[in-house]
C-alpha cells in the first residue's frame, strides 16, 4: 500500500507530462540541472584549486570549506523539511480523499515521510554531488568514494524529515488548532533567519581577498565552524574527509551515528505519530480557514480595504453620484489589490520582501569593501549595483507579476467571456502590480547609491535605467505568467517557483544584463564617471537600441502573452 | 476538439428573441462545451457563431457585451464582497456609475442578498454564490442569457424564483436565453424549444409536442421522451465513440442509419 500511495504520485506527475507543455519539461529541467550541476562543479573545483594553493593551510582550508557546506546544506534542510512537513502531512489536498480510506496510520506516515524526503532534499543532493565531486577530483580521491557519497547522502538527508515530522505533529497538537498556518510560518521564518546569521558570520566575500586577513591564523578562526559530536554535519564531515583526503579511515563513532540516527528518529517519529496523528490533522483543518493572528490582521485589513462601509444603501447613492463610466481597466487594477491585500498567504512572501532588501542593503556594504580594496573599483561597484538591484526587481516580478494571470484560478471564465480583450487584462494586471516594483526599485537604487556616497547625476541615470528596467521586467512577469499559467495552482509561491517562472527569471536576467551592458558606456559617460572622453558613435547607437529595445518588449511581450492565452482555450 | 477528441460535432442552432432555448443531453454529451463556445470561454475548431448580429471571432467585445454566462460552478473572486463582485462586472461591461448602482440594488434585491452585500463571497454558501452569479450576468442587461445548469445548488425558493425569472426575462425584456439542464421538469416547464445533444451531435429539436411526435411518446413526460431519443444499440454507442476520439470502427451493414 506504500508502494501504491508514492506512485499515485507519480502517475500524477506522469500525467501531467503528457500535456504537449509538458513533453518539453523533462528534457528542458534536465538539461537545466545538468547546466547549473557542471558550472558549479568548475565553480567549486577552481575555488578548492585557489585554496588549495594557499601553502601551507591548503588542505586545512578545503577541510573547513567543506564542514561550512555541511553544514548550510543542513541548516537548508531543516528549514525545506519543516515547511515541507507542514504541507504534506497536514495541509496536501489529497489528505481529505485519503483520510477517509482504510489506510493504517503507519502506512500513511511511510508514505508522506519519503514524499517529504524527495520533496525536500532533491535539490540540495543537487546541489551537494557537484561540490563533493569537486573536492574529491581536486584531492585525487580513489573512484569508489562517488558512488559511497549517495549513500552517506541518504541517511544524512533523512534526519531533518524525521525531525521535521516529529515537530510538525508537536505542533498541530500542542499549539492551539487556529494557529497552526502561524507556526508554520514562524519555524520557518526562524530556520531562514538562523542559516542568514549562519552564512553572515562567514562573511564569505572576505576569503575574494586575503590580504584582507592579518594573519593566516585570524583566517582560520573565521572559517570556524561551530562543531558539536552531535551535529549530523559533523558526523557527514568525519566520514567525508578522510574518503575524500584519502586519509586515515573514516569515524566509525560518526558512521555508526549517521546510520542508527534516521533510523531511530523514524521509528520514533512513527510511534508518536499513532496516538497524536490524528488529533494534530484535525486541528490542522480547523486552522486552514480562520483563527490565529493573520486572520485577525486580515479582518482588520479587510474592515479598512472594503468599499462599503457604511449601509448599502448608502454605498449604491455614492456609486449613483459618482459621475462618468466604470473603467474596466481601473475595475481590474482594483480587484486585484483587493484580493491581493485580503490573502493572507500573501503577507509571509511580504516579510520575505523586506528580507530580501535588508540582505540587499547590509550585503551592499560589503560590496563597498571589495571597492575600496581595489578589488572591483568604482565602475565595477556601480555594474554590480545596478546589476544586482535589478536582479532583486526580477526576483519580485518572479514572485509576485508572474503569477498574476494564474491566480484568477477558477475565476478566470468570469476574464474570459467579459468584454474585454485579453491585451487589455494583461495590461490591467501590469499596470495593478507596477507600482510596488517601481517603488521598491527606486528605494534599493537610491539607498545604495547614497550609502556609498555616490555623484547625484549617477544616482539620477542609474535610478533612471532601474525605472525602465521595473517596467521591463513586469511587463515580461505580467506576459509570460500568461504564456505558462497555471489556472489549478492555488499557491501563488509554488506558482511562482513553477517551470515557466524558472523560464521568466533567466531570460529577464538575459534581457537585464543586455541593456545594462548596452547603456553602460553612455551612462559612464553622462555620470562622469571613469571616462572623460565622449564615446563613440557605436555606443550612442548601442543606448539607444537599449532603449528602443525595451520599450518595443513590454507591449510585444504582453501580446505574446495575450496570443498564448487565447490559445488554450 | 481536445487533441483527437471531437467534443462537438456540426451543431447548428438558432436561438429565437425572446423565447427559452433547452439543450438536453446525456453526460458528456457536448451541452457544456456548445455553452462555452457561445459565450467565447473555448474556441471552436471551426464554424461560426453569431449573436445579436455580432460575429463572434471578429467582432468579439461586442459579441461579449450581449452575452451573460452563468456556469454551473460558481467560482468567483472570494476576496471580494457581493457589492465588489457587481461593481467589478458592472466596470467589465464599461456601464456608467449610475446604471451600476441601480442596477446593483434592484438585484440585490431580487436575489436576497442584500443583508450579504458587504461580506466576503468565501463566506457564502453554494446557493448563495450561484445566486451572486446570477446578480453579476444580469447587471448589464444582456440580449443573450447563457446557463449552464441553472438549479445547481439552489433551494426550493430559488428554484422558483429561477423558474418565474426566466419567463419574465423573456417575456417583458425580450432577452433569449440557452440553459443546458439535467433537471428535465425545468425544462419541460420552462423552455420554449429544446434540442437534444448526444455524441457531440444534435439528435433531435423541436417544441415539447414535435419532440413527442418525433419520440412516438404522444402522451410521454420529457424524461420518457428524453430516454427515447437517446437510446442506442451498444454497436451504435461503439460506433459515436470511436467517431469522436477519431479513430473510426468498421460498422456491420445492419447498424447504418444510427438516429
Amino acid at each position: 500500500m506504500i508502494v501504491d500511495l508514492l506512485t499515485i504520485k507519480l502517475r500524477a506527475m506522469r500525467g501531467t507530462l503528457r500535456s504537449t507543455e509538458g513533453r518539453m519539461r523533462i528534457p528542458a529541467f534536465g538539461l537545466m540541472s545538468v547546466i547549473f550541476a557542471v558550472l558549479l562543479y568548475f565553480a567549486a573545483s577552481y575555488v578548492i584549486g585557489l585554496s588549495l594553493d594557499i601553502q601551507p593551510v591548503g588542505q586545512l582550508l578545503v577541510h573547513k570549506l567543506l564542514s561550512i557546506t555541511v553544514l548550510v546544506f543542513f541548516a537548508l534542510l531543516l528549514f525545506s523539511n519543516v515547511v515541507t512537513a507542514f504541507s504534506t502531512f497536514y495541509l496536501a489536498d489529497d489528505l481529505e480523499f485519503l483520510m477517509g480510506q482504510p489506510i493504517p496510520t503507519d502506512t500513511l506516515f511511510t508514505s508522506r515521510f519519503v514524499e517529504s524526503l524527495v520533496q525536500s532534499s532533491w535539490i540540495v543532493i543537487l546541489f551537494g554531488l557537484p561540490l563533493f565531486f569537486a573536492i574529491g577530483v581536486q584531492m585525487e580521491a580513489p573512484l569508489y568514494i562517488y558512488p559511497l557519497l549517495l549513500f552517506i547522502l541518504l541517511p544524512f538527508v533523512a534526519i531533518p524529515t524525521a525531525l521535521a515530522s516529529i515537530v510538525a505533529l508537536l505542533v498541530t497538537n500542542i499549539i492551539a488548532a487556529n494557529r497552526t498556518r502561524d507556526a508554520a510560518l514562524f519555524f520557518g521564518l526562524t530556520a531562514f533567519a538562523t542559516l542568514f546569521v549562519i552564512i553572515r558570520s562567514f562573511q564569505p566575500e572576505r576569503l575574494l581577498n586575503p590580504d584582507s586577513f592579518d594573519s593566516i591564523g585570524e583566517m582560520m578562526r573565521l572559517l570556524t565552524v561551530p562543531s558539536f559530536s552531535y551535529l549530523p554535519s559533523d558526523w557527514v564531515v568525519n566520514i567525508l574527509t578522510p574518503l575524500l583526503f584519502d586519509l586515515d579511515a573514516p569515524v566509525m563513532w560518526s558512521v555508526l551515528l549517521l546510520f542508527s540516527t534516521p533510523a531511530a528518529l523514524y521509528f520514533i517519529a512513527a510511534w508518536l505519530h499513532r496516538p497524536l496523528y490524528f488529533r494534530g490533522y484535525s486541528n490542522a483543518q480547523e486552522g486552514r480557514h480562520g483563527g490565529g493572528l493573520m486572520t485577525v490582521f486580515r479582518n482588520w485589513i479587510f474592515e479598512r480595504t472594503r468599499r462599503a462601509k457604511r449601509n448599502l444603501g448608502d454605498a449604491i447613492q455614492e456609486l449613483a453620484e459618482t459621475p462618468g463610466r466604470a473603467s474596466a481597466l481601473r475595475q481590474m487594477v482594483k480587484k486585484d489589490q483587493a484580493v491581493f491585500t485580503r490573502d493572507a498567504s500573501q503577507w509571509s512572501q511580504i516579510l520575505i520582501v523586506v528580507a530580501i532588501i535588508i540582505i540587499y542593503l547590509v550585503n551592499f556594504k560589503y560590496f563597498e569593501i571589495a571597492a575600496d580594496q581595489a578589488l572591483i573599483g568604482d565602475i565595477g561597484l556601480v555594474f554590480f549595483n545596478l546589476a544586482a538591484c535589478s536582479f532583486v526587481v526580477v526576483a519580485l516580478c518572479g514572485r509576485f507579476l508572474f503569477p498574476g494571470v494564474s491566480i484568477e484560478g477558477r475565476s478566470f471564465w468570469l476574464i474570459l467571456q467579459a468584454p474585454v480583450s485579453l491585451e487589455r487584462f494583461l495590461v490591467g494586471k501590469w499596470l495593478g502590480g507596477i507600482l510596488p516594483i517601481l517603488i521598491i526599485g527606486q528605494l534599493l537604487i537610491w539607498s545604495s547609491n547614497l550609502l556609498v556616497g555616490m555623484s547625484l547625476v549617477l544616482c539620477l541615470i542609474t535610478s533612471v535605467q532601474v525605472l525602465i528596467i521595473s517596467l521591463v521586467a513586469a511587463a515580461m512577469a505580467t506576459g509570460m505568467g500568461a504564456i505558462y499559467p497555471q489556472f489549478h495552482n492555488p499557491n501563488a509561491a509554488r506558482i511562482a517557483s513553477s517551470f515557466g517562472a524558472v523560464i521568466f527569471m533567466i531570460t529577464t536576467i538575459f534581457v537585464v544584463l543586455f541593456l545594462i551592458a548596452l547603456w553602460f558606456q553612455v551612462s559612464l559617460y553622462l555620470s562622469d564617471l571613469g571616462t572623460n572622453r565622449t564615446p563613440g558613435l557605436l555606443y550612442w547607437l548601442a543606448a539607444g537600441f537599449g532603449l528602443t529595445l525595451a520599450f518595443a518588449l513590454i507591449p510585444l511581450v504582453l501580446k505574446a502573452g495575450a496570443y498564448f492565452l487565447r490559445r488554450r482555450f | 476538439m481536445y487533441g483527437d477528441f471531437t467534443a462537438v460535432d456540426h451543431i447548428d442552432l438558432t436561438v429565437p428573441v425572446g423565447q427559452v432555448f433547452g439543450v438536453l443531453g446525456p453526460n458528456g454529451a457536448g451541452k457544456t462545451t456548445t455553452l462555452r463556445m457561445i459565450t467565447g470561454l473555448i474556441q471552436p475548431s471551426g464554424g461560426s457563431i453569431s449573436i445579436n448580429g455580432f460575429d463572434l471571432a471578429q467582432e468579439t467585445v461586442d459579441a461579449k457585451k450581449v452575452t451573460g454566462f452563468i456556469p454551473d460552478r460558481p467560482y468567483v473572486y472570494d476576496k471580494l464582497t457581493a457589492f465588489e463582485y457587481l461593481r467589478f462586472i458592472g466596470g467589465l461591461y464599461d456601464m456608467t456609475h449610475k446604471d451600476i448602482a441601480d442596477r446593483i440594488d434592484e438585484l440585490l434585491t431580487l436575489f436576497e442578498l442584500r443583508e450579504w452585500s458587504d461580506s466576503l463571497i468565501e463566506s457564502f454558501s453554494h446557493g448563495m454564490k450561484q445566486r451572486l452569479v446570477f446578480s453579476g450576468a444580469l447587471l448589464p442587461r444582456p440580449r443573450l442569457l447563457v446557463i449552464d445548469e441553472p438549479m445547481v445548488g439552489l433551494d426550493p425558493k430559488g428554484h422558483h424564483l429561477i423558474k418565474t425569472l426566466f419567463r419574465t426575462l423573456v417575456e417583458e425584456e425580450e432577452m433569449s436565453i440557452l440553459l443546458s439542464t439535467h433537471t428535465l421538469e425545468v425544462a419541460e416547464e420552462v423552455c420554449d424549444q429544446i434540442v437534444i445533444i448526444n455524441h457531440g451531435r444534435i439528435v433531435a429539436r423541436g417544441t415539447m409536442g414535435e419532440l413527442r411526435l418525433e419520440s412516438e411518446q404522444s402522451d410521454g413526460t420529457l424524461e420518457q421522451v428524453f430516454l427515447r431519443l437517446t437510446e442506442e444499440s451498444e454497436i451504435e454507442r461503439d460506433e459515436s465513440v470511436a467517431r469522436r476520439f477519431g479513430n473510426a470502427v468498421q460498422t456491420p451493414p445492419e447498424s447504418e442509419g444510427t438516429p
